[in-house]
């Protein structure tokens, strides 16, 4: 029996000459999410078939997989291992140390080790942006957001949001709701919705959502009552088209392709990379999906904003910064 | 008189046990026949075999001179064959009426109820029934929901009527008015078989009879040319032995056993207490108190109101009676099937100190006890690791009274000991709690059995309705009286 | 070889699931090895088999603790409950008391064994006292066990430097040696990085502990005979109530050792949402080894090394998405538990030949 395994084994690995290969560790999202996991997925799919390096992704079915997968990928002498989320710091912590020759990226979370690259994005910035052309397309003067768990790196889009709200309209109100407390709140588009319908019933007419999955559940609201809301990570726009005012997009593929062009030509740099604005790896999207719906006055106003943080002339406050003191 | 069904060398084996094996006879067409023989003698077997609830392993069997195989019961209802299993196969939520037609209801989609009941009140005057047709069964005594299992047999136009322990749980009086139904039947051409381990039924009534024995016949005769004596040797392949002489030395004693005027669930106000050295019988038809009256005793139960009192003590809630008890329902109650014979030795004497070893139970002197009993009660076979379900009903018994009897408890309460139970561990029982009863030991026998209440008891209380009907001295009652006092008839 | 008898079947259930599973791989265009190269890599590299007896270690607990209540005739579902407050009670003495190591693992231990078993024994009470079913029981305290635990490691003892809800780190005296460290001290090397540590022989001395509960104390037996048949039970005077009571506690308290797995051998915090269906999983365990406490241990590697080959297997190939590798285990486990008919079918054959 032994015997026949070990002929099949030889059969199979007899090809290999060493290519360049990269492993992704997605979440239970999976490839098809429509956003975080998505983009870091055609990031690198889009740069795999330009250049033709090994690429593996693997799709954990729970959160204790990630970390065996990760390990699997260095175990198994790949060269850069990525994982995306803030979900894979503790993991990523472990594995990169046991494996200190491999080269990892990991999304929206800091890990300070040799090998490893942090890419955080100043959400605050993209937020700010997309608060300010809410507080000028509402009527109502009353806007929403609905974070997906509560945890500080929502609170920082909250905040660089209610700033932007502020900056254009002073008098404006935010209402402000968090789907949960747990993992499973970015999971809920149930929950979601209802949190929109009962801030549309508080006269909100935009809502911000950063909820995953739960804010599909936000945007049927929005659909239903007529109002209009904010999509994020992903250009959300082409969802519901005509509904969704702009989207607060975070190049999580450009991070991703970029990392694995860098390693592959051995320039890998490690260390913590705050990108925003300034580096175009946040912004608000306009497209013909929202074309009609963003009137050119606000368009004006947010691209001066947007100017304006690039030069440094305004600093949007930061809910990591702010809350270290 | 015609053959009717013959059965030519038919075996079957189930696992490893040979329910029949070489089992030929005949019945005859229009006869009264009785199979006869000890539980797990292959009685039923052979019967379920010919009405296609099981197949033959082996042999023939031969109906109306064909040969025939039956596959499923519904085969043999279509020959003119129909069975009353021991177990009545009735709904009880159903209406008689309902229950007839059940299986084999006219064709078309509506049911016509006026149309149905009218020919059931002819089917009714042709055999001589009297059943109230809209009655709805649970309602209905054991007796009656009898007579709708035949009523039924003969609406599907049953010629063979197959009766598997009829008498099992009816009063004497309702026995009587069963035999002369059958009676009647038979001179209407009908041929009754009758599956019974009780020799009365037989020599009364049947003109053929069948002995079995360890799934074979022992012989096939006219009744005629038997007696009790002899049937019964037939039965067990040895003399019977007499039961052991009983001392009396009971009116000095003082009572082990008392309640006074208790009442819980079914029973009401009963007294009567049990002295040292004495068998009180406690005679009834079932379902009159006494399954209550066994769940009080065991501590199941607590009286509501009035006093149960053990050795002279008011027994107190929550507290378990000393005495022993073998409970009415082997297998609910009294034994834990899938638990292996040994382990069934020791329920409920598992936290004796006499098992362990430092604190662990010690398989050993586990054993060694379950050998001891087992030898002591003549338990077969004795394998005290094999599965408890697997022994017949007569070694299970004997084991629970084993078990019991090491409890050396003052008091046995003994239900339906001998139910399900072959003849010679009916003797062996038997003679058992005579010599507790002569060792100084009260007894509290409750049976249905009325022979065997009479054969052991010194007094005998009859229960109906959860009190006591009547109270006499054993040796000064008759069957007919008590019978009488069973069905509600006060002293 | 009669010993060995009771495995052939679902040997025999393995190999036959291989087969069609193979098929199934081979349709979807896989090459036809590659089920054999997961297995392989899952039975003889460090890495698989150290991460096979991980992902079995926690089914062992939950194992146990389904086929303890089961043996009592109750059907544990609250196994995954149990093993939340378990984790909490850990967590909570080994994040607030500094204590040197000889004290700290066995209190550590015994914590966990206390939350699990009195989750464990709320739901016995509740069934034996107020006559709840078991069943619904616990799986509303499942329901109330995770909200319970998301509490505790939102307030009671978050760590704050990091996004995901997860505990502060568990004192270094509480953390368990992983296997590939003490392997490490006598020279060798084995399960290179797995997390596969010293709860696993936990796991194993508490599967032969149960054992000799169930089958050789006074209360073993008496749990038994109310799982059996408690009407004879309470004849024969053994508390129906009482041993409902004790059941639960003890299937609460074996789930502690997937609490001391997971936190003090290997995460060291308390990270929400660690379980993955551990506890019904553990049904599935008890179910495939009839309750057997020993039988146990090879079911739950049997879970262990599938859920690893599969893993293994996704890793190799670009058409087995996980959906796939579900449906393979499935089939795996389906065809295992079947030992019954593939028994059956081969007796009666054998049968027919006589």
């Amino acid at each position: 029996m032994r015997l026949i395994l070990v002929s099949f084994l030889f059969l199979s690995f007899s090809l290999s000459a060493k290519p360049f290969k990269v492993g992704l560790v997605l979440d239970k999202g999976g490839r098809d999410d429509k956003s975080f996991n998505s983009a870091a997925y055609n990031g690198a799919n889009d740069l795999q078939k330009k250049l033709g390096f090994d690429l593996k992704v693997v799709e954990s079915s729970d959160d204790t997989a990630l970390e065996p997968s990760l390990r699997t990928f260095a175990q198994h002498g790949y060269d850069l291992v990525i994982g995306i989320g803030f979900i894979m710091k503790t993991p990523i912590e472990k594995v990169a140390k046991q494996f200190p020759k491999t080269h990892f990226l990991i999304i929206d979370s800091l890990v300070a080790l040799p090998n490893v690259r942090s890419v955080i994005f100043k959400e605050q910035e993209g937020s700010y942006l997309v608060g300010a052309i809410a507080a000028l397309a509402s009527k109502t003067k009353v806007v929403g957001f609905i974070g997906g768990m509560d945890i500080p790196l929502i609170r920082r889009f909250e905040m660089g949001y209610k700033a932007g709200i502020l900056a254009t309209q002073p008098k404006a109100q935010l209402i402000t709701n968090y789907v949960g407390s747990s993992t499973d709140a970015w999971r809920n588009p149930t929950k979601g919705k209802e949190l929109a319908l009962s801030q549309i019933s508080k006269k909100a007419d935009v809502i911000f959502q950063a909820a995953g999955a739960s804010g599909l559940g936000v945007f049927d609201a929005a659909e239903e009552k007529k109002v209009f809301a904010i999509g994020v990570d992903s250009n959300q726009n082409w969802v519901k088209p005509g509904k969704i005012l702009t989207s607060m997009v975070k190049r999580v593929d450009l991070a991703v392709s970029t990392t694995i062009e860098e390693s592959m030509k051995d320039q890998f740099k490690a260390g913590e990379f705050s990108v925003g604005l300034a580096e175009g790896m946040v912004d608000y999207s306009l497209d013909e999906h929202n074309r009609k719906i963003l009137t050119p006055e606000i368009e004006k106003v947010a691209n001066d904003l947007k100017k304006k943080i690039i030069e440094k002339k305004i600093i949007v406050p930061d809910y990591y910064e702010t809350n270290k003191k | 008189m015609a053959e009717l069904i013959r059965f030519e060398n038919v075996s079957k084996t189930f696992g490893e046990v040979k329910a029949n094996h070489g089992v030929s006879f005949s019945i005859h067409q229009g006869s009264l026949h009785g199979i006869v023989g000890e539980n797990g003698a292959g009685k039923s077997t052979i019967m379920k075999i010919l009405y296609g609830m099981y197949p033959v392993d082996s042999g023939e069997i031969f109906f109306q001179g064909k040969p025939v195989h039956f596959k499923s019961p519904l085969d043999a209802i279509q020959r003119g064959l129909g069975m009353v299993h021991q177990h009545f196969m009735l709904v009880p939520t159903l209406k008689v009426w309902e229950n007839i037609v059940l299986g084999s209801e006219p064709e078309g989609i509506r049911l016509h109820p006026s149309e149905i009941i009218s020919e059931l009140s002819l089917l009714q005057k042709e055999f001589g029934f009297n059943l109230d047709l809209e009655a709805t069964i649970e309602d209905l005594s054991v007796g009656i929901q009898q007579q709708v299992e035949i009523l039924k047999l003969l609406y599907r136009k049953a010629e063979t009527l197959i009766l598997d322990e009829p008498t099992a749980v009816l009063t004497p009086q309702e026995v009587d008015s069963l035999f002369a139904k059958l009676k009647t039947l038979k001179q209407q051409g009908k041929t009754i078989v009758l599956i019974t381990h009780k020799l009365k039924e037989i020599l009364s009534w049947t003109e053929f009879v069948t002995v079995m024995r360890h799934g074979a016949v022992v012989e096939t005769v006219e009744t005629k040319s038997l007696t009790e004596n002899s049937l019964a040797e037939k039965i067990i392949g040895r003399k019977q032995k007499p039961l052991p002489k009983t001392q009396t030395n009971v009116s000095d004693s003082h009572p082990i056993l008392e309640l006074k005027n208790v009442s819980y669930d079914k029973l009401k106000n009963l007294s009567f207490s049990v002295k040292k050295g004495e068998i009180v019988g406690i005679a009834g038809i079932d379902g009159n108190g006494q399954a209550e009256l066994a769940d009080l005793l065991a501590g199941v139960g607590f009286p509501e109101s009035g006093e149960l009192c053990y050795d002279g003590k008011t027994a107190v809630a929550g507290k378990t009676l000393p005495l022993a008890m073998i409970p009415p329902d082997r297998h609910a109650q009294a034994a834990i099937l899938e638990f292996t014979v040994e382990e069934n030795a020791i329920l409920g004497l598992q936290r004796s100190p006499r098992f362990r070893e430092k604190v662990l139970l010690s398989k050993t002197k586990i054993s060694d006890f379950a050998k001891n009993v087992m030898e002591a009660f003549d338990v077969r076979p004795r394998n005290c690791k094999a599965i408890f379900s697997g022994l017949s009903g007569g070694n299970q018994q004997k084991l629970v009274v084993g078990r019991e009897s090491e409890k050396n408890a003052a008091c046995l309460v003994a239900c339906h000991p001998t139910r399900g139970v072959d003849i010679g561990a009916i003797e062996f029982i038997h003679s058992h709690l005579i010599s507790l009863k002569n060792q100084g030991k009260g007894i509290l026998l409750i049976s249905s059995e009325l022979d065997e209440i009479l054969a052991l008891s010194d007094r005998v209380i009859v229960l109906y309705h959860g009190s006591v009907a009547g109270e006499k001295i054993a040796s000064e009652a008759t069957e007919r009286e008590l019978g009488l006092w069973m069905t509600g008839a006060t002293a | 070889m009669n010993r060995l008898k009771p495995l052939l079947f679902p040997f025999c259930g393995f190999m036959i699931a291989l087969f069609i599973c193979t098929l199934i791989l081979v349709a979807a265009g896989e090459r036809y090895s590659i089920l054999l190269e997961s297995f392989y890599n899952t039975f003889f590299t460090h890495f698989g088999l150290g991460y096979a007896l991980f992902y079995s270690t926690p089914l062992v607990f939950t194992g146990l603790s389904v086929a303890v209540a089961a043996r009592c005739g109750l059907f544990n579902i609250g196994a995954e409950g149990q093993l939340y407050i378990a984790s909490v009670a850990l967590t909570f003495v080994a994040t607030h008391l500094l204590l040197p190591i000889p004290l700290a693992i066995p209190l550590a231990i015994f914590a966990a064994m206390l939350g699990g078993g009195f989750w464990g024994g709320l739901a016995g009470f509740l069934k034996a006292r107020m006559g709840s079913h078991e069943v619904i029981v616990t799986i509303l305290l499942n329901f109330i066990a995770y909200s319970l635990t998301d509490y505790s490691i939102l307030y009671l003892f978050r760590n704050p430097e990091v996004q995901n809800p997860e505990s502060l780190e568990i004192f270094q005296s509480y953390r368990l040696p992983l296997l590939s460290d003490l392997s490490a001290l006598v020279g060798l090397e084995t399960f290179s990085t797995t997390p596969v540590n010293v709860t696993l022989f936990f796991a194993v001395l508490c599967a032969f502990l149960v054992h000799f509960f169930l089958f050789s104390t006074e209360k073993g037996f008496e749990v038994r005979a109310v799982g059996f048949n408690p009407k004879a039970s309470k004849f024969n005077h053994i508390s129906v109530e009482k041993n409902t009571i004790l059941a639960f506690v003890i299937a609460g308290a074996l789930t502690a050792g997937v609490a001391v797995n997971e936190i003090m051998g290997h995460q060291h915090k308390l990270i929400q949402g660690f379980s993955v269906e551990y506890g019904f999983t553990g049904i599935a365990v008890a179910l495939l080894a009839r309750n057997n406490p020993i039988g146990i241990l090879f079911s739950a590697f049997l879970f262990g090394s599938l859920h690893n080959a599969t893993r293994e297997m996704e890793f190799m190939s670009e058409k087995v998405t996980k959906e796939l590798s579900f449906i393979l285990q499935a089939l795996m486990i389906g065809f295992v538990a079947s030992e019954r008919v593939i028994s059956e079918v081969l007796s009666r054959r054998g049968k027919k030949h006589v």
